[in-house]
């Protein structure tokens, strides 16, 4: 049978520990997803592109959409090949929107940027003649799932 | 009565000296008749005239709007040459027919894969190819763009388009 003051001195310790993994957690950093912000969860919305044309503005993070369970089947991708290929796809709601980007040095870093795990992308295209029109693409610690640090 | 003698001595040498050492300090001026020495006579380049091969030499490694140009208002001391000029224009316009000619056929081929719903990898790489022969490289994304297009218009799925990952099985 443990006497009160040693269980005391047991169990302090423990709670010390515990506690510092609370406060650890509680202090991980900002995760923009576990915000609640829509932003990072993958959206398309209507945009009008410079020349009046009808375009869409698409954003996300590969973490939001994966940890998003509004749509099961959500997916993004920004692909990049050795001929010079820049595909972006993104299908949202059981809607599929892609478009291919000029092979310039400007987009393929765009576009490697955008394809990191920790990144968040706002893209718009013209689904009319599926030409990709921008991109901007930043890695930050804000869009990564911090169980992938 | 000598010291003037001297005098008059001593400058009768010294012009004797300059007029005979002066072409030999000074190589470059020649006398009319003379084989010309070594480096660039400014009269001969304002002469210059380019054959039928130089110019085609030329033309290569400059851009067919800068040769007519320069065809069409002439060097320095040249004559604008019409025949060059023509010549280019030519070239230009042969370039030109030659790469809306590769671009449609590219087009074609890639309208024919989206028609029958089945864009194919080898068959884009022959697209791109003949692009990249007549030297429109930078424009194969716009084949792409036109099977990005037609996903967009739901006339092909994603495997139609040749992307089989992101469909749920």
């Amino acid at each position: 049978m443990l006497s009160s003051r040693k269980l005391i001195s047991f169990a302090a310790p423990l709670l010390a520990v515990l506690g510092a993994g609370l406060s650890t957690q509680a202090l991980a950093g900002l995760d923009l997803y576990a915000t609640g912000s829509t932003i990072s969860t993958g959206s398309c919305v209507a945009q009008v592109l410079p020349g009046g044309q009808q375009g869409l503005r698409c954003t996300g993070t590969f973490y939001g959409i994966r940890a998003q369970r509004a749509d099961a089947n959500r997916w993004v991708e920004f692909g990049v090949s050795e001929s010079g290929a820049l595909l972006f796809w993104i299908n949202i709601n059981g809607t599929l929107r892609t478009c291919a980007a000029p092979n310039t040095q400007g987009w393929k870093d765009a576009f490697v940027t955008a394809a990191s795990a920790s990144a968040f992308f706002e893209i718009t295209l013209n689904p009319a003649t599926g030409v990709c029109t921008s991109l901007f693409a930043a890695s930050g610690s804000q869009f990564k799932a911090a169980s992938a640090l | 009565m000598k010291g003037h003698f001297f005098t008059v001595g001593v400058l009768c040498v010294g012009l004797l000296a300059g007029y005979g050492g002066y072409p030999l300090l000074h190589p470059s001026v020649s006398l009319p008749g003379e084989t010309p020495g070594p480096g660039v006579d400014a009269r001969v380049l304002a002469s210059c005239e380019l054959s039928p091969e130089q110019v085609d030499r030329i033309s290569a490694r400059v851009a067919p709007a800068v040769v007519e140009r320069l065809a069409t208002s002439g060097l320095n001391g040249i004559g604008p040459d019409p025949a060059v000029a023509a010549q280019q224009r030519q070239l230009a316009e042969d370039t030109k027919a030659q790469q809306v000619q590769a671009f449609t056929e590219a087009t074609r081929l890639v309208d024919e894969m989206i028609a029958n719903r089945q864009v194919t990898g080898p068959g884009m790489s022959d697209a791109v190819k003949l692009l990249q022969q007549s030297g429109q490289g930078d424009r194969a994304f716009e084949l792409n763009a036109r099977v990005a297009a037609a996903v967009n218009r739901r006339e092909l799925t994603a495997a139609q388009a040749g992307f089989d990952r992101g469909q749920p099985p």
